[in-house]
């Protein structure tokens, strides 16, 4: 489905933000992101929807390279995208909010408009249920709703376009753990629904060994894992998470992690 | 405190640097000001004002008698009053009249009227006295006066709605992260920045040139002149909107004027709608000044009426302008106190 060939990405300000990544993803696959902040995962995830444009290498996406704007715009109408802040539009209601996600096909006539055709919102309607909120949500602004409430919204808004791509940035880092596991759960039954593609890039270890096909871990701009949810050790954690340079501090990121999945850890109080 | 004794290296406290209250720059500043204003002040007059002023107060308070300004407010403020509301119109010249059907509250009165007459018989002046007819309404001019305002009003309102046309492209293209390229943002902004640096005034003077006396003039100028503010504040509003919504949906696909619409709209349309009633506000107080260049509204009837030394009906004019403006400021403040 999605093929990264040697992607490099090169900041202006000289951050070397991924280097020389090679993927497949294939079709359906749940993948996990994993990975410190700045190890890249958002570069890549936001390559695959043209927010960031790669350095070099390129991306094969159904089969099509991405080189010229008419790829890109072939790419973005089949990639979808949850974002960590949501990012909806707080003064809209629900109902529009949903319908966005529909707007780079939509008629731009009937958009100045603010008309959508009554199916679209009865498509709408069943995925907002579907996500778990109701009829009372539809007309409510964006603004009035919940961290919970919102992602679902985003969550409806991203699938209302049957994508085979969604990518989802940090989806939960928002959210508390109860309502992180609901959204994960929602974002994966709406993808195998659909049998769509899922890249998820997340922060939370737990999340991801239960809900991943597959685990790609990434550190400064480099793949350094990638396998089953089961190959995922605490040593393979630690070296993902732990500083490169001393191993004392290996091991404290591995405790870090550890007290992270309440796993219980005696040098995290004097790692504060 | 007592003085201590110097034994880490510092200086004692009676040794310590104190700064003069005037430095010798404030001083040589000063006097360059001083010297600068008393150059200006004679060409601006400013001396010969505080005399007249000063005489003016004099005559006033009964120690002299002369005095030029005083005479001249004295003599404009007692014709301003008492105010004219009402019209008085000759039968004769009034087109297609009905004594029948009389304006309300008219009433027709005769008056004699004496005029100097050259007798072409004996070819000598000579005053003779003429009966005639005349249409008093004793409402009639106030009645005028408050229609000149509604069109003083609508001219404003024209001008906003124009002023908003033309800061939409203003506001689109003068957003950096919009403009689809440099050359436009820069032309947009410069354009803007020149409406509103040409006074209101001087855009009508030319206009009137150009589309002659009336309204059109005003709304021109109204619209152009505050197109200029429009624009910057639209372009402004656009450039710091939230970037995430934006991102959110150009990743779907969604071009720029949707994303435009569908995000940035929704969040600026408060703030947006705040410029506008402003706008809208300020262009009701500057389109009754307009009208003294000939751009229509009530300013052309004040100017007319101040020309012909008319101070009757000049205070009428100003009544009720001063009343609209109060009026409106109070209706405006309630509407802003409603959307908050």
């Amino acid at each position: 489905m999605i093929q990264f060939e040697a992607l490099t990405k090169q900041f202006a300000d000289g951050t070397l933000a991924m280097h020389n990544i090679n993927l497949e993803i294939p079709k359906g696959q749940f993948c996990v992101l994993l990975g410190p902040s700045g190890a890249g995962k958002s570069t890549l995830l936001r390559s695959l929807n043209g927010l960031v444009e790669p350095t070099s290498g390129r991306i094969i996406f159904a089969g099509r390279p991405i080189t010229g704007r008419q790829d890109l715009l072939f790419m973005r109408r089949r990639v979808a995208m949850v974002h960590q802040s949501f990012n909806l539009v707080p003064r809209l209601t629900v109902l529009t909010n949903v319908l966005c996600g529909l707007l780079g096909r939509a008629s731009l006539i009937k958009s100045l408009l603010g008309v959508f055709p009554r199916e679209q919102k009865h498509n709408a309607c069943r995925l907002i249920e579907s996500v778990g909120l109701s009829e009372e949500h539809v007309y409510r602004k964006a603004s009035g709703l919940s961290g919970g409430q919102q992602q679902r919204v985003g969550i409806a808004r991203a699938f209302i376009g049957d994508p085979e791509v969604v990518l989802a940035d940090e989806p939960v880092a928002s959210l508390d753990p109860r309502i992180s596991r609901d959204i994960m759960q929602l974002l994966r039954n709406a993808s195998q629904a659909r049998n769509a593609t899922v890249l998820c890039s997340l922060h939370q270890v737990d999340l991801a060994r239960e809900f991943a096909d597959r685990i790609v871990a990434m550190k400064t701009g480099r793949v350094v894992f990638d396998g089953s949810p089961s190959d995922l050790t605490d040593e393979v954690l630690g070296e993902i998470y732990g500083d490169e340079q001393s191993g004392s501090r290996q091991a404290e990121g591995a405790s870090t992690i550890k007290g992270m999945l309440g796993l219980g850890s005696n040098r995290l109080g004097e790692a504060a | 405190m007592v003085e201590r004794a110097d034994t880490t290296g510092k200086r004692s406290v009676s040794e310590w640097t104190l700064r003069p209250e005037y430095t010798k720059r404030f001083i040589a500043a000063t006097l360059l000001v001083v010297v600068l204003l008393t150059f200006s002040a004679q060409r601006t007059e400013i001396d010969r004002m505080m005399v007249m002023s000063g005489e003016a107060l004099l005559s006033v308070t009964g120690i002299t008698d002369e005095s030029q300004v005083a005479r001249g407010l004295g003599r404009i403020f007692g014709d301003m009053f008492p105010l004219v509301v009402a019209e008085r119109r000759e039968v004769g010249r009034i087109e297609n009249f009905d004594p029948e059907r009389l304006p309300w509250l008219g009433r027709l009165e005769t008056e004699i009227q004496t005029l100097s007459q050259l007798n072409t018989n004996t070819l000598q002046m000579e005053t003779i006295e003429v009966e005639r007819q005349v249409l008093i309404e004793p409402l009639g001019y106030l009645r005028y006066v408050l229609w000149l305002m509604w069109q003083t009003i609508e001219i404003a309102i024209w001008g906003t709605i124009l002023s908003v046309l033309i800061a939409i492209p203003l506001g689109y293209f003068g957003a950096r992260n919009y403009a689809p390229f440099a050359l436009l943002y820069h032309l947009s902004r410069t354009t803007s920045s020149f409406f509103r640096a040409m006074p209101e005034l001087i855009i009508a003077l030319f206009l009137v040139l150009a589309y002659g006396f009336g309204p059109i003039a005003g709304v021109l100028a109204l619209g152009v002149h505050t197109s200029g503010f429009l624009g910057k504040f639209f372009a402004e509003d656009i450039e710091n909107a939230d970037k995430g919504p934006q991102e959110a949906l150009l990743s779907t696909g969604a071009n720029r004027v949707k994303v435009l619409i569908y995000t940035v709209l929704p969040q600026v349309a408060p703030s947006y709608t705040g410029y506008v009633q402003y706008i809208l506000e300020r262009n009701i107080r500057s389109a009754t000044v307009l009208g003294i260049v000939g751009a229509g509204g009530i300013g052309q009837e004040l100017k007319g009426r101040f020309e012909m030394f008319n101070f009757g009906h000049v205070s009428t004019i100003l009544l009720v302008i001063l009343l609209t403006v109060i009026v409106l400021e109070y209706i405006a403040g309630n509407l802003r106190k409603r959307m908050m």
